[in-house]
């Protein structure tokens, strides 16, 4: 494409319970703003934000999703080709953690391979915190998902998650370019060898002539 | 803390002189208060609009119906009486007298549901806090002071026999009516579980739920908890808090509000179910696979997702990409049906066509009723006038990330007047060219005894 001002297009999307904050996070992210004017999500929004990382421009197209199961059905569409899903959590808010296991079989019904993150946010007030962080590392390790504490009100960890989140994705991306090159390497060899073959086989043929 | 039904006559009567009109200007801003439970005021009002409203105060509904078509609207001052009738709280025949009765009766029987859920969950009477909205913790101080005033009022004030009798009376009737209503409990938690969640994210930017009137939104939670402990088929869903958001606006009376958004939802309960939103975005697009083959399959190709971009402007009936006083607008214009293929002149000349058809022995006739699409709304005309003003920007798009993209681009953009108009003339379009696809195909079948629905769809264009 011309005037490509990026060398990495993301696409990420933001899931969770209905209000733990996803459109906060991402405002916050995309716009560093917090807005006091609370507004429901009604099936999908986004937001675009390019950052810089490892000397290279990644440019971030963030998701973020309405949180209410009745319309699952039509915002699972929307897992097309993620590269991430970032699967936020309120640490006030119990239920909301325990639905994460949900909101991880619905990725895997959707997704073959992609980048994950588990995201505990409204994390600003101690006295109102019911999810332990330690439950939560403990939880992340089991299946395998980063954990981060986040609070979007308070601009706190926010930015460090979302870098976090674009390394590992950028990472996940380079790996599997690596492994595609050396499948194409391998590739190769075996083109060779079947050319030898065909080779031998015209040989043959022309011999059998 | 629970209230004693059969004295609310009077809690009722007090709290409506109280009610300041919906309309009010300027100063209203600063004076506004927390809805009343119930304003019977207006079930004796009249309606101004020439030629409505009878000396007895009957209305005449198709003229009601043209009224707001043609005008675009009531203007905001006969709104809330207006809507009284157009989403069938009161039956356009009813005369005022009658009207005056009947709402007791629905004023008893919404608090006799309310009293239900409350005392199944005493725990959910309360919104839970979580401390972080202080304007919430606010909005509750402002409903609790108008719970505390009406039982003040209650006991302050006599009542004759003859009203308490009444109201008695009534009372038992709703408790028999509701007696086998029961409720599940879980699912009733869940429900207010989410309801707790987004009341506090409707749209409270609003004059509506300015100062006092934050006390709206817990008006607005009792509203929607009653609605889903006795619909739990449809229960909550998001969204309709917005929507019944517009009704308690409007309306400024609870009881009022219940009803009214009862009676919408009985009619539209399916837009909130997954597979109700589902069909719509299909008709959407079937819509505009007549309307514009190649846009449709340039929307539809690799990389689209089947329209899903259009999912909150139907769900919401563009609610967001409008300004506030012309969604209401579009609301109360779409809820006319005037403009529909359900219309009541259609629906006059399919009723004579049928006759004919009954009486025509000549049975090659297949169904004339194939001619149009009946499940083709003004509204998916409105989305399709919306998509065809924007048709090269549409073309441009790539993929679905593009063109959620266009959709957030417009919010707030639309100017409803030249949508009206446009989606208007796509209605008419659309119409005319299935007639003429249809009649052709009639001729070729060499059959012509069917003009009378035609000529019928003809008169009708003209009437335009």
């Amino acid at each position: 494409m011309a005037g490509k001002d990026y060398n990495h297009l993301f696409k990420l999307l933001i899931i969770g319970d209905s209000n733990v904050g996803k459109s906060s996070l991402l405002l916050r992210f995309a716009d560093n703003s917090f807005s006091g004017s609370y507004i429901t999500t009604i099936g999908v929004d986004f937001k675009i934000r390019t950052v810089d990382m490892e000397g290279e421009r990644v440019k971030l197209q963030i998701w973020d999703t309405a949180g209410q199961e009745r319309f699952r059905t039509i915002t699972s569409t929307y897992y097309r080709n993620t590269h991430g899903v970032i699967i936020v959590y309120d640490v006030t808010n119990p239920d909301s953690f325990v639905n994460v296991k949900r909101w991880l079989n619905e990725i895997s019904e959707n997704c073959d391979s992609v980048c994950k993150i588990l995201v505990g946010n409204k994390n600003d007030d101690p006295t109102k915190k019911k999810v332990d962080s330690q439950d939560a590392m403990r939880f992340g390790e089991t299946v395998g998902v980063r954990v981060f504490e986040t609070s979007a009100k308070e601009n706190i960890n926010v930015e460090e998650m979302f870098m976090a989140f674009t390394r590992m994705v950028l990472r996940a991306k380079k790996q599997s370019q690596d492994r595609a090159e050396r499948e194409r390497e391998r590739e190769k060899d075996t083109v060779n060898i079947n050319a030898h073959r065909d080779r031998d086989r015209r040989k043959r043929g022309k011999k059998c002539c | 803390m629970e209230e004693v039904i059969t004295d609310t006559g009077k809690l009722l009567q007090a709290a409506g002189e109280e009610r300041s009109p919906v309309s009010q200007q300027p100063d209203d801003r600063c004076r506004r208060r927390v809805a009343a439970v119930s304003c019977p005021a207006l079930s004796a009002e009249r309606l101004t609009l020439p030629g409505v409203m009878d000396t007895e105060g009957r209305v005449d509904e198709s003229r009601l119906r043209m009224h707001i078509l043609k005008n675009g609207g009531v203007s905001p001052p006969e709104r809330g009486l207006a809507w009284c009738f157009l989403f069938g709280m009161y039956p356009c025949s009813s005369t005022a007298l009658e009207r005056s009765l009947l709402h007791e009766q629905l004023v008893v029987r919404y608090l006799v549901m309310r009293r239900k859920w409350r005392r199944f969950l005493p725990s959910a009477v309360q919104i839970q806090l979580n401390g972080t909205d202080a304007e919430l913790v606010a909005a509750l101080g402002y409903f609790e002071q108008r719970e505390a005033q009406a039982r003040a009022q209650q006991q302050t004030q006599d009542q004759s026999e003859e009203l308490k009798d009444r109201w008695t009376f009534l009372e038992l009737q709703a408790q028999i009516l509701f007696e086998r209503v029961t409720f599940d409990q879980e699912e009733l938690q869940e429900a207010i579980r989410i309801i707790d969640k987004d009341v506090p994210r409707t749209n409270r930017d609003l004059n509506y739920y300015q100062n006092e009137g934050l006390g709206n939104l817990l008006v607005l939670r009792d509203i929607l908890i009653t609605y889903a402990a006795f619909h739990p088929e449809v229960s909550y869903a998001q969204g309709m808090n917005d929507l019944c958001s517009r009704f308690l606006e409007v309306l400024d009376s609870e009881v009022d509000t219940f009803w009214s958004f009862s009676c919408y939802m009985e009619k539209f309960s399916r837009d909130f179910r997954a597979d109700g939103l589902h069909r719509k975005l299909e008709l959407e697009a079937a819509l505009l696979k007549e309307l514009d083959p190649p846009l449709f399959s340039h929307l539809v190709k690799d990389g689209m997702e089947s329209f899903t971009f259009c999912h909150r402007w139907l769900l919401l009936g563009f609610q967001r990409e409008f300004e506030h006083s012309d969604a209401l607008r579009l609301f109360e214009i779409l809820s006319c049906d005037h403009l529909e293929l359900i219309s009541q002149q259609l629906d006059r000349a399919r009723y004579q066509e049928r006759l004919s058809q009954k009486y025509c022995t000549d049975d090659s006739s297949k169904s004339d009723l194939q001619a149009f699409n009946m499940d083709f709304t003004f509204e998916l005309f409105i989305c399709a006038a919306i998509l065809l003003d924007n048709r090269e920007s549409l073309l441009r798009c790539q993929d679905d990330v593009q063109l959620i993209q266009f959709t957030s681009s417009l919010q707030g953009t639309l100017d409803l007047n030249s949508t009206l108009q446009k989606a208007e003339s796509h209605f008419f379009n659309y119409c005319k060219r299935c007639a003429w696809d249809h009649m052709q195909e009639r001729c070729r079948a060499n059959s012509s005894k069917h003009e009378d629905f035609f000529y019928q769809l003809r008169s009708l264009f003209v009437l335009k």
